[in-house]
């Protein structure tokens, strides 16, 4: 089956879906989602849990109704949706090749294309636990979907390992599931969830976190039977000595997420290896003309505010390259993350006359308070301080087109 | 006294509220919302509830949440009356699933079609 658009969107999560509504409100005639999954919203929809929205519609929602909140402007836009269909290859032509039980084999011709996949959650496979290989392990957002959407339990008494926000909030779902949670474990001497989810999740239920800890086995042959935990040195190298088990027979993983970037590194799009995501201009390009990107697969946000805002500037993008009027100047300036600055997206950008432009970034520890400067040429051209900067949230600065004279360094210092 | 971490922002200010002369008195704020959000933890903590619901007929559930937040003690009857309740077949978003759940005075509505 041929089908020929003016923009094809992959991943119909919260970043393609606001990529698609922002694609046809700026003048795309024909836009296309196309999406594995049997329904539309992408992870919003296992996540049930309040405070999304905060930002981009001023009121805290759970998962299911942000996602509604877009899919219900699909078809007043009109927006086409493939559901159930993988797309397997993207090429520097814009042919977008998929296949669906439906449909078979499909062939989207389009004039660009809009990536947003989404990310992937870190394995057991990525940890290297030793031990046997029982049922029990799962990444939190595999319990998450079981528990949420498909209706099963897939376990009683529970140990997590990482105490980032997935794993926080599916303590607190197990837990008032009927699970008892026995602990959360936590490599790092610090949390990168977010303290609310701290305070409601775990301290709420009694349920104990502990720093500087790891999973070091598994036990259990058919069915996890418990772990052994351990705490680690300041190389985060377990301690024989503090080895102790713990009865359980499930174990969530809560260990980072990945972005899911096969089909970009297959259409000969440069990567940025900090992100694991494409290298964009401003207009979230990447460096394969008429390919855009934007959401989980380009860097892994923290709130899906963040996520619709960038999803509506690379899907304005899509659009007007697809009309054949976004204009490329020649000119190209690096953004370089300076002192304790981990990354910046865009990693390049088009200078241009007037109107302001955000730069959106991570800092590679915690800095308090801190002093934020944008360097160009060696002039500042803008600053800010904060009371706290975390890795665990993303910032954003803007600054003025106008003062972007060549490569723009960010550098983030303590407050003496 | 009580001590409480501030979840308003990441900045995190430790909290410690105590009574003194009849008057709730906060420490360790830097900004409003955590003197705010200090009395209110001292007094009547409350937390809004999102879960999900069994559907006739189906075996997927419906996600759900609270109308408002209640009481955090009274979580553990408002959990055990969504355990125990059905959502009818059909069911929309937004609809209300029980009305004045657990004597709260807050309704368990659907946060998408069943």
């Amino acid at each position: 089956m041929e089908f020929n658009v003016d923009v094809a969107v992959i991943g119909g999560g919260p970043a393609g879906l606001a990529a698609a509504i922002s694609a046809r409100e700026n003048g795309a005639e024909k836009v296309l989602i196309i999406e594995r999954d049997k329904k539309l919203g992408g992870i919003l929809q296992q996540c049930i849990h309040n405070g999304f929205g905060l930002h981009y519609f001023g009121q805290e929602l759970t998962g299911p109704e942000y996602a509604s909140r877009f899919i219900n402007q699909l078809s007043d836009k009109g927006v086409d949706v493939l559901l159930d269909t993988m797309v397997l290859s993207v090429n520097n032509e814009h042919v977008v090749g998929a296949v669906s039980a439906e449909h078979g084999l499909v062939n989207i011709n389009a004039k660009s294309v809009v990536l947003a996949m989404g990310c992937r959650e870190r394995t057991r496979g990525a940890l290297n636990i030793a031990g046997s290989r029982p049922a029990g392990v799962y990444t939190a957002g595999c319990a998450q979907r079981l528990v949420n959407m498909e209706g099963y339990m897939p376990g009683s008494r529970v140990v997590i390992l990482g105490s980032g926000d997935i794993g926080l909030i599916m303590a607190r779902r197990m837990t008032w599931e009927g699970a008892k949670v026995e602990m959360v474990c936590e490599l790092m001497p610090y949390s990168s969830g977010l303290n609310r989810n701290i305070v409601q999740c775990l301290e709420d239920n009694d349920i104990p976190l502990y720093f500087n800890t790891t999973v070091v086995k598994i036990h259990g042959k058919e069915r996890v039977e418990g772990v052994t935990v351990a705490s680690v040195d300041e190389n985060r190298r377990p301690i024989k000595e503090t080895e102790r088990f713990v009865p359980c027979d499930t174990l969530l993983l809560s260990v980072g997420l990945i972005p899911e970037n096969e089909l970009t590194s297959a259409a000969g799009v440069t990567m940025d290896r900090v992100t694991s995501g494409a290298v964009v201009d401003n207009f979230r390009q990447t460096d394969v003309p008429g390919i855009f990107a934007c959401g989980n697969v380009l860097h892994v946000h923290d709130l899906v505010d963040n996520v619709s805002e960038e999803a509506i500037l690379a899907g304005k993008s899509a659009a007007e390259y697809a009309l054949g009027k976004i204009e490329n100047s020649d000119t190209v300036y690096n953004t370089i993350p300076g002192a304790n600055v981990r990354y910046i997206v865009p990693q390049r950008i088009h200078p241009a006359e007037d109107g302001k432009m955000a730069l959106y970034f991570r800092v590679g520890n915690a800095i308090k308070p801190a002093a934020l400067s944008v360097m160009c040429s060696g002039e500042k051209i803008a600053s800010r301080r904060k009371m706290v900067m975390t890795p665990g949230e993303m910032e954003k600065i803007e600054i003025d087109c106008a003062k972007i004279k060549g490569d723009i360094t960010l550098i983030v210092e303590e407050v003496k | 006294m009580k001590e409480f971490v501030c979840i308003n922002c990441p900045v995190g200010c430790r909290l410690q509220v105590f009574e003194e002369s009849g008057k709730i008195i906060v420490k360790g704020h830097t900004c409003k919302r955590g003197e705010t959000y200090g009395v209110a933890e001292y007094t009547d903590p409350v937390r809004m509830v999102t879960s999900i619901m069994r559907v006739e007929g189906k075996n997927s559930p419906v996600p759900c949440r609270l109308s408002q937040a209640v009481s955090k003690k009274a979580i553990p009857e408002v959990l055990d009356a969504i355990a125990k309740a059905t959502a009818p077949k059909g069911a929309k978003q937004y609809d209300v699933l029980i009305k004045n759940v657990a004597g709260t005075q807050a309704d368990v509505i659907a946060t998408a079609n069943a």
